[in-house]
């Protein structure tokens, strides 16, 4: 196998084919942007199957751009890879639909007892203080480790300050605001990469991002606490 | 084939199959053993006893998964780790994708079988990442393919990168990304590996580890 290294495209193919190319890839650049984007308005799950197609189509483009036997060769198993993905991804939709189903039922027949929490001074009085200090220490700390300490003293308020009430929609944002938080971590960290001149930026971004995300790691028991009740 | 790369020593042994070139150097031989070990160890071991607390209540137990769903479960990890030992030691860039593909429908498949419809949606949302991203890893391939008419990774590794190279350096990163559920994406892994049945569970870390280890490497070859 000697390298190919004086001309990088080989001389087999024809000239119609390398004139095509670029207009192949950009007509498949434009397919994939609307099927992402059609994939981003979507909310319907079965809808999303469908329309997920359409970057697989673009896959398609991209491949069959090539022009030679060799894509030929290439296209099928792509098109096998995509249908058996296709076929997990279905069957595992319809399994979730029954078994949410099935999950419905079951909550129906638990039962219910009453439940009140101890009413006393020690409650109300220490556990906002100890929660505060050690957010507050958290925050001075920054960093995975103060993330832990600040989601450690935000667990003990939620926890034995309020033991019932705290709504479904609660969990849900802390969820959302920990994806930003992460979010910002990743971008920090790309900016000191991409641009070294920003390092204070960027540091103060990856810091301010891993403290918000770590804290807010206790939305996990919140997940948790869902399954439990079936909401 | 005989310069691949500096990287992960000289090549211990290939077979020449036409097309499929596996190869074997002493960086990826160490991850064959890795992956034999742990996928040995996987198939012997029995389905946990997991312990369940309800919150609020006074209801503590243990459940584990069904005979026939852990049947399936082992024979989904056999074959993960089968896509696994073609992943580290393929010579074909059209064959990792392949690889890396059917390492993404057999981690779904470890899943597909929870009774639990929060895993599921979890799956579910992997399910749509590993199709959007078969866009990325076929296309790095084809770009690839266009720009310097070989698939092979001995002859990738002497062709210089041009800019167009680079381009479908970074789809196939962003692909294996996808696939392997590695970054960005492991929320959804986060949710899945919640589910009953803890061994064979493991093997969606291992899939992630390989499949990073192995893009890096090629991400260095076609360098």
């Amino acid at each position: 196998m000697d390298p190919v290294t004086e001309t990088i495209v080989p001389e087999l193919v024809p000239q119609i084919f390398l004139n095509f190319y670029p207009i192949a890839i950009v007509v498949a650049i434009i397919v994939a942007v609307i099927g992402f984007s059609a994939l981003i308005l979507e909310k319907n799950d079965f809808q999303k199957i469908l329309v997920i197609q359409i970057p697989i189509l673009a896959m398609y483009f991209i491949v069959s751009a090539v022009g030679t036997d060799l894509a030929e060769a290439l296209i099928l198993p792509g098109i096998v890879v995509a249908l058996a993905e296709l076929l997990a991804v279905t069957e595992i939709l319809i399994f979730r639909e029954i078994t949410k189903k099935e999950q419905k039922k079951e909550a129906l027949e638990e039962f219910d007892f009453d439940f009140k929490p101890i009413n006393m001074e020690v409650l109300k009085t220490a556990i906002p203080i100890t929660c505060l200090v050690s957010v507050i220490y958290g925050a001075i700390l920054t960093g995975f480790t103060g993330g832990a300490v600040a989601g450690a003293g935000i667990l003990i308020y939620l926890f034995t300050g309020k033991i019932s009430g705290i709504p479904h929609s609660f969990w849900e944002e802390m969820t959302g605001i920990s994806g930003v938080a992460w979010c910002i971590w990743i971008i920090g960290f790309l900016l000191l990469f991409i641009t070294p001149q920003l390092w204070l930026l960027s540091l103060f971004m990856a810091g301010a991002g891993i403290i918000v995300k770590v804290a807010l790691k206790l939305g996990l028991l919140g997940i948790l606490g869902r399954e439990e009740y079936n909401v | 084939m005989s310069d691949i790369l500096n990287l992960s020593g000289s090549i211990i042994g290939r077979i020449l199959l036409a097309d499929i070139v596996p190869y074997l150097t002493p960086f990826s031989l160490a991850l064959v053993i890795t992956i034999l070990v742990f996928t040995v160890f996987l198939t012997l071991s029995t389905p946990e006893f997991r312990a369940m607390i309800q919150f609020k209540k006074d209801v503590v137990g243990t459940s584990t998964v069904e005979k026939k769903e852990a049947r399936f479960r082992r024979f989904m990890t056999i074959l993960c780790g089968v896509a696994l030992l073609g992943v580290v030691t393929t010579g074909d860039l059209f064959n990792f994708a392949l690889f890396v593909s059917l390492v993404g429908v057999t981690n779904l498949g470890i899943f597909a079988g929870v009774k639990d419809s929060h895993v599921l949606n979890a799956a579910f949302q992997y399910g749509l990442v590993i199709m959007i991203c078969s866009l990325p890893l076929f296309g790095g391939v084809a770009i690839t393919l266009a720009r310097t008419g070989t698939l092979s990774m001995g002859v990738l590794a002497v062709i210089p990168a041009d800019p167009l190279v680079n381009i479908s350096r970074a789809l196939l990163i962003i692909g294996a990304i996808g696939e392997g559920a590695l970054a960005p994406f492991f929320a959804t892994k986060v949710e899945m590996i919640r589910a009953k049945g803890a061994p064979y569970i493991n093997m969606m870390h291992l899939s992630s580890l390989m499949v990073f280890t192995r893009i890096i490497e090629i991400i260095f070859i076609m360098g």
